[in-house]
């Protein structure tokens, strides 16, 4: 099978839900990625990213069951697949491997 | 804090434009309630819609659904047949697209040639003239909405195992076929019926002639068994935690449990409704929306199934029709499944001589989606399924999580490895049970 590799904003994506845990849902995801990255988050963005990487089996969603303060909407939890974590991993090895042949980079990097 | 119609007017926007957006803007409300600004809400939802205009989801259409998939487009149509109101005039696979396309050329027009301004008013009149209209048909349309009944599948307790095993059986055959529910005039009721607040008794239930109960439900249980619908939405809070016992009495016999022959709703489930309705004040409607689903496949690619499903040539019409009749077979060996029937718990489901359609139904309470039967696979079967339920309680840990995420999902790979099933998550239209009111029940 072709190795998948992902964009930064989903590699961040999957991190973050494996980062949250079990109970990752949209607004946890986003809150992770501002606070961790301190890159702001477009939640239509993140659910365009959740809903292609789910198309592509890298993470599945359950629906929770609605509650009020969401107007009497659900929340979609997220979690990473074993295809998911693996797309992760070799996406980090890609990155690891271009940023090893830059002599610049590697030269501030001991 | 934002005002309630600024913010109901940036969610309408939302959901009217951005396919399948109930979460988003679920997350989105939870946030302005933890106060974020509205210049923040109005920034995400134009962003959403952005976002969906430039990237279209793969929504399903009929059209190509009619090459690709004829089930699909044919299930897609029938379903479409019941909303005879909504009217897509342009075609456009983005609902609200073709209203802003057709304002936007008026804008160019008047632009083009300033004399035809009375163009683009007109368009306005006509436009919204035509929008009051198809908002009247709808709610007239939906004051006579069919209940479609789908995914029904009550667990039964085992002290009345047969009899109800067969009610629950053929309950989820029934639940398959779209059906509507009569109005609430010819609506038939209980005689005698109760509704208490539970007070500390555990969950149990009795199906006999004449004699419909329950103990410790909630009234989302309720409303899942009267409308045999998997998918509700909506709803105050306390119908998930608030617990009650409901009884009712009336001139019905085991037949009153199951469809009736033009596929009417079961009597007794109509009788439920109309007791929600008296006593709880409970009023639905269904809707048509596009959710992520599941669809039950074969895996493999010489269409073989896998060990633990294997035919079954036993004649369940004619054990059901000896059921109802009053000549009950002999009960089956202790611990074994009653024929023609599903039961087990999380992480053991078996089932004797069901269709495929049951073994769809039955699984979806274990994956929080509504599972379809796209198998294809005609007759019935005996399926004796085992994995490893998913933890419930406190989220664990990152790290916990992560190790999970290792090893494979185990009720998507049991399906694959005992039955030769899969599981692909899609996007399906369901139909959905939309709760507009609800309150606590009235004294007895």
């Amino acid at each position: 099978m072709p190795r998948m590799l992902l964009t930064d904003f989903e590699l961040m994506i999957v991190l973050a839900i494996l980062r949250v845990g079990d109970e990752a849902y949209g607004v946890q995801i986003a809150r992770d990625i501002e606070t961790t990255v301190g890159r702001r988050v477009l939640m239509g963005a993140a659910y365009a990213a959740l809903d292609r990487l789910e198309r592509n089996g890298l993470v599945a969603s359950r629906t929770g069951d609605p509650t009020p303060e969401r107007g009497g909407r659900a929340k979609r939890y997220f979690q990473v697949t074993k295809r998911g974590v693996a797309a992760a991993r070799d996406t980090q090895r890609a990155l690891i491997t271009m940023w090893n042949d830059v002599p610049q980079l590697k030269a501030k990097h001991p | 804090m934002m005002p309630r119609s600024s913010s109901s007017l940036a969610i309408a926007l939302l959901e009217r434009v951005v396919p399948d957006s109930d979460a988003l803007a679920g997350d989105l409300l939870e946030q302005v309630g933890n106060g974020r600004s509205p210049a923040w809400l109005w920034t995400q939802v134009l962003a959403a819609v952005v976002t969906a205009l430039v990237n279209p989801t793969d929504d399903i259409r009929p059209l190509k659904l009619v090459e690709l998939q004829p089930a699909d487009a044919i299930e897609r149509s029938r379903r479409f047949n019941l909303q005879s109101c909504q009217i897509n005039l342009t075609a456009s696979p983005l609902h609200g697209a073709g209203g802003l396309t057709l304002a936007l050329f008026g804008v160019l027009l008047t632009q083009l040639a300033s004399v035809l301004w009375w163009v683009l008013l007109l368009s306005i009149v006509a436009g919204t003239l035509l929008g009051i209209g198809l908002i009247v048909c709808h709610r007239r349309a939906s004051a006579r909405s069919p209940f479609v009944f789908e995914g029904l599948v009550p667990r039964y307790a085992s002290r009345s195992a047969l009899v109800l095993a067969m009610v629950v059986a053929s309950s989820a055959a029934f639940a398959q076929t779209p059906t509507p529910a009569p109005a609430r005039s010819s609506r038939p009721a209980f005689d005698v019926s109760s509704v208490k607040i539970n007070t500390g008794g555990g969950r149990g239930g009795a199906i006999q002639p004449g004699r419909f109960a329950q103990s410790a439900v909630t009234l989302r249980q309720l409303i899942r068994l009267a409308y045999g619908s998997n998918q509700i939405v909506g709803g105050p809070g306390w119908i998930e935690s608030d617990r009650f016992d409901v009884e009712g009495k009336g001139t019905f016999d085991l037949r009153g449990f199951l469809p009736g022959p033009n596929g009417t709703p079961p009597a007794v489930y109509q009788m439920l409704q109309q007791l929600l309705e008296d006593r709880f004040t409970l009023a639905v409607h269904t809707a048509i929306q596009d959710r992520p689903v599941y669809a039950l496949l074969m895996a493999r690619r010489d269409q073989q199934a896998g060990s633990q499903l294997t035919r079954s040539a036993f004649d369940c019409e004619a054990l059901l029709a000896a059921t109802v009749g009053g000549r009950l077979p002999a009960p089956p060996p202790q611990a074994a499944l009653p024929r023609c029937a599903v039961g087990g718990a999380p992480g053991h489901l078996m089932a004797d001589s069901i269709e495929m359609s049951q073994l769809a139904a039955a699984l979806s309470p274990f994956t929080d989606r509504v599972v379809l039967n796209r198998t294809n696979l005609p007759g019935r079967f005996n399926v004796d399924l085992q994995w490893t339920p998913e933890l419930t309680g406190p989220a664990p840990t990152p790290s916990a999580n992560a190790a999970a995420t290792d090893a494979p999902p185990a009720l998507v790979t049991a399906i694959q490895e005992q039955l030769g099933l899969k599981l692909e998550p899609i996007t399906a239209p369901i139909e959905v049970l939309v709760i507009d009111n609800a309150n606590r029940p009235t004294p007895n």
